[in-house]
Parts: structure tokens; C-alpha cells; sequence
């Protein structure tokens, strides 16, 4: 009826930073399962293919797939097993998970939990973002990369930030046409920032070989634009864009359309906390770390002991940041188990890991999303895609019921659909916050009830009680 | 269209969206398998009807949701297509009980 | 700091209020005080079903219709929708030990005036066609009503305030003073209150407040767990619930021992957002509100025995609620302390069935200063107006 799996170290997430924190765990002895929602193991930074795909030459693929390869290699040599298609739901002991996989429940027991969970994308609300065709930056390259597939003709991508640049790489390889980049942000608010690049020639690099790709593909990036709206009846037909302030106010008589099927709009990531909040770990709100984050120490370790972070989760910081924590975290959850871990090893992965971070906080800090953005979402904007629920329905709640978006989630349902909340939540409370006046994380947050994400009441009931 | 002209999808399925017959490709997921049929709209909304599609295409959204062999509320954007697969398209609906 | 009051009511629950509405509908100047959010316990933490059928004759169920006579016109008279709905109810028996009780039951309310009747089992599954566990009987009601209780909550509140009653929020209560033998301020987080009456509202945690004014009250914290099923379309409108929770109750066993979750059935589609709600539980956990492996399961084991398929639906979420348990009954109106102080609590799982009645009854009880006729008589005196 339900399985078990047991092991030293359960790891949730096979990103980056997981597959990193089981090399390092099961590379110095220890037994480790990786627990992964989705069928091909790497996350939404490799994007491994899917195994029916018929790859004749894999060290023809492009870096990240192989970077995949390599690390999954490792992950496999040393020891570790990959359980796929496996989704966390619940947690109702310590150290005990509770997982759904291809249909059958079952339990998880370890002696040390590593979240490795990730981010998801933090949405750009406009009329029309509901519409077929607009969809996230992420989901495009999703598309792109994994599923072989353009997601559209021609294509609009905008928002904001650096992970704009290789979704667009990867849709022009796909052989769509980008018809544009808009970027909210300008380049004379980098500059003062400029002197933080110094010694961090491999990134500088990096965004110099994405611009040459768009240069050669002949896609012009604007700057200091935002989507006003997105307009079609069945699906996407025309993009409309506005030039901003640097409070991300769109100025009036700005107006320029772009005729697109596919419009790609994101603001960043937001870090996926659903598990730590359900492990009881504490959270603080980090503005410079994407929101929310579980607190943690140096060495990766949550407030809840033996449960530790690592990547995106732990604040919003890139690929390499997210690699480096893995292998921290991976280490010290080891050695906590006795297994003989390296002084110099945890040194390395320590300071890699200050390294990474700094680059990732200057890129958030950069790229922050403007608080324009939240004030100009007009009231008969939808904002809870699952329950249909606008921003003006929101904003009455919050003014009449006051600062807590759990209450304002009941009577107008915001929050309460299959997304949980995933999707709204950072935008309630925005707007809670706004509409009461208070600072954002002083609103409270959603919430977060077992199952995580929706599992089907029959395995629900075929779960063990041991 | 392929980004890499070695990379290929496997082969040829047949699975059905509400009653037609449609042919994909092994290893590609449900969302992409109606995508290169042309199905952009992969359902409408319960209260407005409004039409929805991908929108995050990792599994976060659930914006994707269709009903696939009876079971609703299943992601197309993280189900492979397999052959035989028969998916409804959820429509607006009235709950019971409700006042029109 | 706050003005002065005829009346502070301490817990802006549903129970808060209402009778913070009726007092106000009265001319009276009341304040709510409520330590976190109008709504946030379990107010928001129930299925807001409005059931007959579940009560054993007695004050509580003649409550529970009065409250209902209530119910029929609360939307027009607060001018708000709170999605009340009569879709009926039918509970059903799975063995012979149930059977008898429902049939036992059914003929004990049928004598207090509940429009129920038995129905045999070939008839449950037509009633709710999900219904294809085995089932030997039913006893259907078809009065048995629901709400949002978010709604109500929210409405209650809004035509207090409407009428001048203020509410605030995220105000905890640290001490309640007399002067002599009558009440006279309460000490809050914002400051000190001045009134002629206290009403306590606290729910699950009017015991606490009890205390501060040297009165033990029987009421605890008994926690209630909810499945959440998504929308889809077609589900039967007819809440089911097993009888197997109902004999226990009735028969004073329920929930007796720690630690037992006393795992029951029920089926509640809420019409306005087609989602199902599966209960429930009846534990005493003390305050804690997160929801338990044991429950989850068995709320689910439950519900596919009776209506297999829904084992095919995708639950979206599970809470709990602390329900304010008392075994015999709601406390309402005097309860020992002070003159001026009163109380509006254990209503069990019932608060939102019964909030109206509670907000009319304490509004009445306070106008007349406590010396007006007890609770029976006071429902007897609607009937006959009515």
C-alpha cells in the first residue's frame, strides 16, 4: 500500500544545489535519497531532456545540459540514490517525510533533511497575464531547453533581471523570433553598482556572450519599459508596452505594441519555502533575498536542528551560490553524522559560498522589482489565478479586515486553489501591505497546510501510520 | 522546431483531446503535445470561463490543469503524453446548488 | 487611549461578533476586542454547516433552530451574501448498532419538531450518488442548511461597525478589574477599558479569560480536522456524515481520552466554491492547530470506504480548527463572576450554527442587566412571537 525509504540524509530537490549537497554527503559515505518532483533529475537550471528524447552526441549539447551530466555522474558514483517523479507533501514527525510518487504513498525516514527546493518565478501582474501565451520567463526556456520546443512565433520577453538574457538564448536556439527584450530597470541605475563586478570575470563574461547572441540574432533590448497590458480574446494577440519611472510608474502617453503570440514577463524568483514553513523552521523576511527565507547559520543549518538549506530556497542567489551551499550543506550534515568530513573541504565550500552569494545580492539588489510595479495594478486586475480573484477585491479586504492576508484569503478565496497560493502570495502581500501601510513582511503570509501541492485522496489514505 | 537538429522526441503516439484524435511524441509533455497540435486554450475557468494555458510550465501554477484518463486536476505541463491518453479540457461550470 | 463602553466582548470570533451586532442593533456602545484577526480562529476554521439533524433533542437543539428561523432572513437583514444554502443532509449508518440509534433518534426529533425521516438504504446513493460504501439506513433532513462562515463572521462584524460598535484588532487582554462586586475595566494591550458589562466570546480559550475574573469554566480546546478536495464539476449537493461520531457523541463518549483522534465521516460540498470539505475529528490536543498524519489518513480512509470514488479527487489542503468543546452545551449569558460579566462560549463545532441565537440572546440578556427570563423561557418567547 505505501512504501519506505530510509536514509542519513534526505535531500528535497534535485537542482543545483541538491545534487551538489548529495555529491558531497554520499561522496564522503553517507546514505543519501534525493526526492524529486519532476521526471528527469536537474531542476529548472539544467533542464536535463527527457529520457524518451533520442540524443544521438550528448557532448554536442549545450553547457548546461552537460554540466547536468557531469554532476549527476557524481551523484550516481557516489553512492546516492535518485527518487523521481517524488513530491514532498507533508511532514508530520521529525525526520520523517511524506511523499507521493507515481501514485503510491509513502514515508521517508532520515537522520538529516536538506531542503534544496528552489525558487519559483515571481510573476508580472498586468491585465491580460491570464491570457494563453503570456506566460513566465522560466516556463519559456522550460520549453525551450527541456521540451525541445519555441513556445511561440514571435515572442516578447520582459521583466526584469539577468535570467532574462539566457531565456532569451535559449529561445532564439528553439528558432523563435524574439521580437524584443523590455527590461524595467536601466542601465544608468547599474552604474553605481558597477565597481561590485570587479574580480568576478566569469559572470561579466558570461552576460557579454549572452549579449553578443542576442546582437547576432538582432534583438533590441529596451530599457526602463514594462508590460502595461497583455490584449487578445482567445490568446495572446498584442503585447502593450510603457516606459517607467524609476519607481516603475508607467508614463503616460508611452504606449508602444508589439504584435506577439508569446509574451515572456517575470520579475525574478521567489524563494520556495512551502517545506521549511511546514518543518516549523523560522522565516524572516529579506528584501535583497527574493522575501521570505528560513533562517540559517553559516554552515546551512535551520532553526529546526538537523534540518538545513541550501540554493535558492535559502534566499534567491544563483546557480553557483546554490552549488556551493549544496556542498556545504551536504558536508556538514555528514559530519554531524560522523562521517569524516575535511576541515579544508567545508573552508572551500564556506568561502565559495560568501563569494556566490555576494554576486547574487548585487544582482537582486540591482534588479529589485519597483514598488510602481504593485501600486499601478488596477483594482479589476486579476491577481489569484486559481480562484479568479482581483486586485481591487484584495485591496477592500485588506482596508476593511486590516493586515493579515490569511483573513483576506478567506472571504475573497485568494490563495486557495490548486497553486496554494504560490502564484498570488507575493502579490497579496504587496498590495495588503500597500493598502494598510505597513511594510512588505509585516502583512503575515499565507499559511502553508499539508499536502504542499494536491495529492489524490486514495494515496492520502494508503499512507502508513508508523 | 528543434534547437539542435540531433536532439528528437520519441516516437509517434496517439492520445485524444476531447474526442479527437491527436498524434505526439514520446517524452513530450501534454502541454507541448496539444501546443504543436495548435491547442494553445487547454481549459476555461470554473467561474468566468475565461480561456487558460502555460503560464510557469514547472509544475507551480496549475493554470495547466486538464483531466487526463478521469482524473482531474492533472498538470500538463509535468504529464508525458503516452498513447491512448484520453484528456478533457475542464469548461466553466456552475457548482450545484447555485443561484444561476 | 479607547473611550469608555456599555459593553467589551473579548474574541472577535463569529460568536464576538454577533453579539457585539445585536448589542449595537440595541443603541449599545460596544467594543470588540480581539487578540489577532476578526475571524482568525475557529471561525475560519470550520465547515459552517448548519445541521439539525446532528442534535439530540434539548437545548441545544432548540437553540440550533431558533438560529436557524434566524439564518432564513440574516442576509437580507445584514445586507451581505453569506452563501446560506439549504441543500439537506442525510447521515447515514454502516452497521446495525447505528441503524438503531438513527431510527431512535429520528423519532426523538421528529417529536421536537426537526423535519427528519429515515431512509432506507437503496435510497442514500440517490440522495448522494457518490454514496457506494455499504450503508443500512439514512436519516435525512432536508432543512439542514450551510454558510460561509468567513462570511458571516465578516458580516456580523461590518453591521456592528456600522452601527458604531468598534473592533479592535491584534489587542490582547491582560487583566479584567472590579469595583466592588461589579465589573468595571478591562486592561488591554492598548490600554484600559472601561465597562458596564465584559462578554466573553474567547472560544476555546474562554477558560483564560475565566480566570481573570476568578471563574472556572468547563470549556476546552477540542480540535477538528478538515480535508480540502478541489472543484470539479458534477459533485453532489447532499452533505453526508457517518453516524458512528453522532452515537459516540450522544452517548457521551466522545473524544473522553487524550491522544484519540475519534476519527468520523463527512461530506460537505460548499456551493459557492464547489470545493468539498472531508471531516472530521474530535480531539483534545490542547492549542495545537496543525493537522496530523493519523487524521489526514483516516479522514480519507473514511471517505473512500463510504464514496470510493472520490479517492480519484486531488485533496488540496487539510486544517484544523479549536473548536470551544463543553459537555453540556454552550455557556450563555451568567456563568459565575462579577455582575456585568457573562459569557458566550462552548458552542463546540456549532459556533457558526448558532451565532445568531448566542448575539440575540446576550444582546437581550445585557439589556435587561441580567435580570430578564433565563434561556428557556427566552426561546419560548420567540416561538410564541413567531
Amino acid at each position: 500500500m505505501s512504501f519506505v525509504l530510509d536514509a542519513d540524509i534526505a535531500v528535497v530537490g534535485a537542482g543545483p544545489a541538491g545534487l551538489a549537497a548529495a555529491s558531497a554527503a554520499a561522496g564522503v559515505g553517507a546514505r543519501v535519497v534525493v526526492l524529486d518532483e519532476y521526471p528527469e533529475p536537474g531542476g529548472q537550471f539544467y533542464k536535463q531532456l527527457p529520457g524518451e528524447y533520442a540524443v544521438p552526441d550528448r557532448s554536442q549539447l549545450d553547457r548546461d545540459y552537460t554540466k547536468g551530466d557531469a554532476l549527476l555522474a557524481k551523484v550516481r558514483a557516489a553512492g546516492a540514490t535518485l527518487s523521481n517523479e517524488t513530491l514532498v507533501w507533508g511532514s508530520f514527525a521529525p525526520g520523517v517525510l511524506a511523499v507521493a510518487r507515481r501514485g503510491e504513498a509513502g514515508t521517508v525516514r532520515s537522520r538529516k533533511i536538506i531542503v534544496a527546493s528552489g525558487a519559483y518565478e515571481r510573476p508580472a501582474v498586468f491585465p491580460g497575464w491570464d491570457l494563453p501565451g503570456v506566460m513566465t520567463p522560466g516556463g519559456a526556456q522550460t520549453l525551450a531547453k527541456n521540451q525541445q520546443l519555441a513556445p511561440g512565433k514571435r515572442i516578447v520577453l520582459a521583466g526584469s533581471g539577468p535570467f532574462l538574457l539566457p531565456v532569451a538564448k535559449s529561445l532564439i536556439a528553439a528558432g523563435a523570433d524574439l521580437i524584443g527584450i523590455y527590461e524595467a530597470t536601466h542601465p544608468r541605475e547599474w552604474v553605481k553598482h558597477a565597481f561590485r563586478l570587479w574580480g568576478r570575470w566569469e559572470r561579466v563574461g558570461e552576460a557579454l556572450s549572452y549579449r553578443r547572441a542576442l546582437a547576432d540574432a538582432g534583438v533590441p533590448i529596451r530599457f526602463g519599459h514594462i508590460v502595461a497590458r497583455a490584449e487578445g480574446t482567445e490568446s495572446l494577440q498584442r503585447v502593450v508596452l510603457m516606459r517607467c519611472d524609476r519607481a516603475g510608474r508607467a508614463r503616460a502617453g508611452t504606449e508602444r505594441i508589439e504584435d506577439a503570440d508569446t509574451l515572456c514577463a517575470g520579475y525574478g524568483f521567489i524563494p520556495a519555502v512551502q517545506l521549511t514553513r511546514l518543518l516549523g523552521c523560522e522565516h524572516r523576511y529579506g528584501a535583497r533575498r527574493g522575501g521570505w527565507i528560513p533562517a540559517h547559520d553559516a554552515d546551512m543549518e535551520t532553526s529546526v536542528p538537523g534540518v538545513f538549506v541550501a540554493g535558492e530556497v535559502a534566499g534567491i542567489g544563483g546557480a553557483y551560490a546554490a552549488l556551493a551551499e549544496g556542498e556545504l550543506a551536504g558536508l556538514m550534515a555528514a559530519r554531524q553524522l560522523g562521517y569524516q568530513v575535511a576541515d579544508a573541504e567545508l573552508a572551500r565550500a564556506r568561502s565559495e559560498r560568501i563569494h556566490h552569494r555576494g554576486f547574487g545580492d548585487l544582482v537582486n539588489e540591482v534588479f529589485a522589482v519597483k514598488p510602481g510595479v504593485f501600486d499601478q495594478v488596477a483594482d479589476d486586475t486579476l491577481v489569484c489565478r486559481c480562484e479568479e480573484v482581483t486586485a481591487g477585491q484584495i485591496r477592500a479586504a485588506a482596508v476593511a479586515w486590516g493586515a493579515n492576508v490569511n483573513f483576506i484569503k478567506g472571504i475573497t478565496r485568494c490563495g486557495m486553489g490548486y497553486c496554494q497560493g504560490r502564484i498570488c502570495g507575493s502579490i497579496v502581500e504587496e498590495l495588503t501591505a500597500r493598502a494598510v501601510g505597513c511594510p512588505p513582511g509585516g502583512v503575515d503570509h499565507f499559511h502553508v497546510r499539508p499536502p504542499l501541492k494536491p495529492v489524490r485522496v486514495q494515496e492520502l489514505a494508503d499512507m502508513s501510520l508508523e | 522546431m528543434p534547437t539542435d537538429h540531433k536532439i528528437a522526441p520519441g516516437e509517434v503516439v496517439t492520445f485524444w483531446l476531447d474526442g479527437q484524435a491527436l498524434q505526439a511524441r514520446r517524452g513530450q509533455t501534454l502541454a507541448t503535445a496539444l501546443f504543436v497540435n495548435g491547442r494553445r486554450t487547454l481549459r476555461r475557468t470554473r467561474n468566468a470561463g475565461k480561456p487558460r494555458g502555460l503560464y510557469c510550465a514547472m509544475g507551480s501554477c496549475f493554470d495547466c490543469i486538464v483531466t487526463v484518463n478521469g482524473k482531474t486536476g492533472v498538470r500538463a505541463c509535468m504529464t508525458k503524453v503516452e498513447a491512448g491518453m484520453q484528456v478533457i479540457s475542464p469548461a466553466q461550470f456552475k457548482p450545484h446548488g447555485s443561484k444561476t | 487611549m479607547p473611550a469608555d463602553s456599555d459593553v467589551v466582548i473579548i474574541g472577535g470570533g463569529v460568536i464576538g461578533c454577533a453579539v457585539a451586532y445585536y448589542l449595537s442593533k440595541q443603541g449599545a456602545r460596544v467594543t470588540v476586542v480581539e487578540r489577532a484577526a476578526v475571524g482568525s480562529g475557529a471561525s475560519s476554521a470550520n465547515s459552517g454547516v448548519i445541521s439539525m439533524a446532528t442534535k439530540k433533542p434539548g437545548l441545544t437543539l432548540d437553540l440550533a433552530l431558533a438560529s436557524q428561523r434566524l439564518y432564513e432572513r440574516l442576509a437580507w437583514e445584514l445586507q451581505a451574501d453569506i452563501e446560506y444554502s439549504v441543500e439537506g443532509s442525510l447521515i447515514v449508518a454502516e452497521n446495525e448498532t447505528e441503524a438503531a440509534y438513527l431510527e431512535e433518534l429520528a423519532a426523538a426529533q421528529q417529536a421536537a419538531g426537526v423535519p427528519v425521516q429515515m431512509v432506507p438504504a437503496a435510497r442514500c446513493p440517490e440522495m448522494n450518488p457518490l454514496l457506494e460504501g455499504r450503508v443500512l439506513a439514512g436519516l435525512y433532513c432536508a432543512t439542514d442548511a450551510q454558510t460561509n462562515p468567513f462570511k458571516v463572521t465578516q458580516a456580523f462584524a461590518r453591521a456592528a461597525q456600522e452601527r458604531g460598535a468598534r473592533i479592535l484588532g491584534g489587542t490582547q487582554v491582560q487583566a479584567i478589574e472590579t469595583e466592588g462586586n461589579r465589573l468595571a475595566r478591562v486592561l488591554t494591550s492598548r490600554g484600559p477599558l472601561r465597562a458596564n458589562w465584559v462578554v466573553n466570546a474567547a472560544g476555546a480559550y474562554a477558560a483564560e479569560v475565566g480566570k481573570m475574573v476568578g471563574v472556572v469554566h468547563e470549556v476546552l480546546p477540542r480540535r477538528g480536522q478538515i480535508v480540502v478536495l478541489e472543484a470539479v464539476e458534477g459533485l453532489p449537493g447532499m452533505r453526508v456524515s457517518g453516524a458512528g461520531a453522532l452515537l459516540a457523541k450522544h452517548r457521551g463518549s466522545a473524544a473522553a481520552s487524550g491522544g484519540d483522534a475519534n476519527i468520523s465521516f463527512s461530506y460537505t460540498s460548499k456551493p459557492a466554491s464547489a470545493t468539498v470539505l472531508l471531516g472530521s475529528t474530535n480531539e483534545f490536543a490542547g492549542y495545537d492547530t496543525r493537522t496530523t498524519l493519523e487524521a489526514v489518513a483516516g479522514i480519507c480512509r473514511c471517505a473512500t470506504r463510504l464514496m470510493p470514488r472520490l479517492g480519484e479527487l486531488n485533496a488540496l489542503r487539510s486544517w484544523a480548527g479549536l473548536r470551544p468543546y463543553s459537555a453540556n452545551g454552550p455557556l450563555l449569558g451568567h456563568c459565575g463572576g462579577p455582575a456585568g460579566y457573562a459569557v458566550a462560549t462552548g458552542h463546540g463545532g456549532d459556533g457558526v450554527a448558532l451565532a445568531p441565537i448566542s448575539g440575540l440572546y446576550l444582546a437581550e440578556f445585557i439589556a435587561r442587566d441580567g435580570q430578564g427570563p433565563g434561556l428557556p423561557e427566552f426561546l419560548n418567547g420567540l416561538k410564541t412571537a413567531a
